[in-house]
């Protein structure tokens, strides 16, 4: 599929700042899309509110933009109304996380059947840099002017306790895996989670001594560990960064039952 | 306005009020279905005590029931169409429309345009006339004893006492409102023009008393009172006798 089959040109330009990563995600989602040649017209896109939220309006497909924080109840309900859809919500750690927090925790629950993108930069970006429940500890935003005193949510950590399917945490750094993860997310039955920690420059690196984003993307690397290599006891790791680290990986890949199944929603189209 | 009215912005919405379990079961149905074809949230204000109401409930064989029209896949922007009557057909996700949903200022395509103030008038004007236009198509109302020298406006739990005394006294008339919003301004005018006195009750300090008191004077009525009684039970029939007294009705 060509990239403007894919994305809507009478949209663009689009509203991301200079240096922004959600342009990474939207090639490593379109990338994904394309290789698994899945038919656009049977997918549709949700976004709740945010900079990442917007994704779904670029895309040439059917979007629903709904309000701040729904995005996940929005996805359900269109899920279950239209079965046969391929449902993937764009999001962000204040959208997805705080403000529909409880919306994330039972979507996982259920075991919806979506795909999720969060894309965490760590911050409110695009209402002018407030601390978010991702804001690491003793960080500056707008709302922290003298550090962060709150310990930050771990999102991909809370997808699997709540029993998402599958569950996977990239960087834009790294862009061939969280393609990889992509592709494995949209192929994936039942709630499938995919969180992409990615650099805001404008509102969140210029508060914190990185306003060029290559200096975000070299925090990202000193910063990242496998999961498998982050600190085995639990209690400590709140991640984001308690200890100073953000865990990368693939959390969990399991076959639960999904929502459609459990309820027996039948196909129509 | 926001302060009052709970956000920024107008808007209307479709509300409906039973005072009884078979209302509740009829009014649900019809919520349903002026939601689909205003496509608007209807609200249907249940209260405690209708919630807690034992009562004769007739099941229809079938119901009435309004599908939202759809859109068709004839050109690629046929979706965008506004029809005479405000409510455009519902683009299905999944049917090559590639549709754009969302809650901000947009254009009849979908284009986000939160910074034109032509554009949020066109939308916002269109999405408040939809249902103030189609008003005298969504009211319901019920009215007991019409042309009687006195009446009693009143909705939901707040009329259940109303309705004893109109149904005892021939003096008293009741007009029971089923559906508050879109005001039903034609029932409250009718009603007003050939009486001599109104006395609206409600289970609150007079939230509809207003619109009400304002309709009921443009149409003629010059004696408009409330009888007001919070704290969760309804006015008693001997509550709405005692008022009627004082107003020289009874």
């Amino acid at each position: 599929m060509e990239l403007f089959e894919f994305y809507r040109k009478d949209r663009w330009p689009h509203v991301f700042c200079p240096g922004c990563g959600n342009g990474t995600v939207m090639n490593c989602f379109y990338r994904a899309f394309s290789e698994l040649d899945l038919p656009l017209d049977k997918t549709a896109f949700v976004g709740g509110i945010g900079c990442s939220s917007r994704i779904p309006l670029y895309i040439n497909s059917d979007a629903l933009h709904t309000t701040h924080g729904r995005a996940i109840a929005f996805a359900t309900g269109l899920k279950l109304a239209k079965p046969e859809l391929k449902v993937v919500v764009f999001t962000g750690d204040g959208d997805l996380g705080a403000i529909g927090g409880n919306h994330f925790i039972n979507g996982c629950r259920r075991n919806v059947d979506m795909t999720v993108i969060c894309i965490n930069n760590n911050i409110y970006g695009m209402t002018g840099g407030q601390a978010s429940i991702t804001t690491p500890h003793d960080f500056l935003s707008t709302t922290t002017p003298l550090g962060n005193r709150e310990y930050p949510f771990d999102l991909a950590e809370i997808a699997v306790a709540a029993g998402a399917n599958y569950v996977a945490r990239w960087t834009t750094r790294q862009v061939h895996e969280l393609t990889k993860s992509i592709k494995t997310a949209l192929q994936k039955k039942g709630f499938a989670f995919v969180e992409v920690v990615t650099q805001c420059p404008t509102n969140f690196g210029r508060r914190n001594k990185m306003a060029d984003p290559t200096q975000l993307l070299d925090w990202f690397k000193e910063s990242m560990v496998r999961r498998e290599k982050a600190r085995a006891a639990a209690v400590d790791h709140v991640d984001l960064n308690l200890a100073g680290q953000i865990t990368v990986g693939e959390f969990v890949d399991r076959k639960r039952e999904s929502y459609g199944e459990l309820i027996g929603v039948v196909k129509d189209g | 306005m926001q302060t009052k009215w709970g956000s920024h912005g107008d808007y209307q919405v479709i509300a409906f009020a039973p005072a009884s379990v078979q209302e509740m079961f009829d009014l649900t149905i019809e919520a349903f279905n002026y939601a689909e074809k205003y496509r608007v949230p209807a609200f249907l204000l249940s209260d405690a005590e209708v919630g807690h109401m034992r009562g004769k409930l007739t099941i229809p064989e079938s119901a009435k029931i309004v599908n939202r029209k759809e859109k068709g896949v004839k050109r690629s922007d046929e979706a965008y169409d506004v029809p005479d009557e405000l409510v455009p057909p519902f683009a299905v996700f999944g049917k090559g429309h590639k549709t754009m949903i969302t809650g901000m200022t947009h254009a009849a395509d979908s284009r986000i345009e939160p910074e034109d103030p032509e554009v949020h008038a066109e939308l916002v004007k269109r999405l408040n006339d939809k249902v103030l236009l189609n008003r005298k198509d969504i009211n319901r109302w019920e009215t007991t004893g019409p042309g009687s020298k006195t009446m009693i406006i009143s909705y939901g739990a707040a009329s259940l006492g109303a309705m004893e005394v109109a149904a005892q006294d021939e003096r008293i008339g009741l007009l029971r409102l089923k559906s508050l919003w879109p005001f039903p301004e034609e029932p409250v005018r009718e009603v007003a023009r050939d009486c001599e006195r109104i006395l609206v009750s409600e289970m609150n300090l007079g939230q509809l008393y207003g619109d009400i008191k304002r309709a009921a004077l443009e149409a003629g009525c010059k004696d408009v009172r409330l009888l007001s009684k919070i704290g969760g039970d309804p006015p008693t029939p001997s509550e709405f006798r005692h008022e009627l007294k004082a107003m020289g009705a009874i």
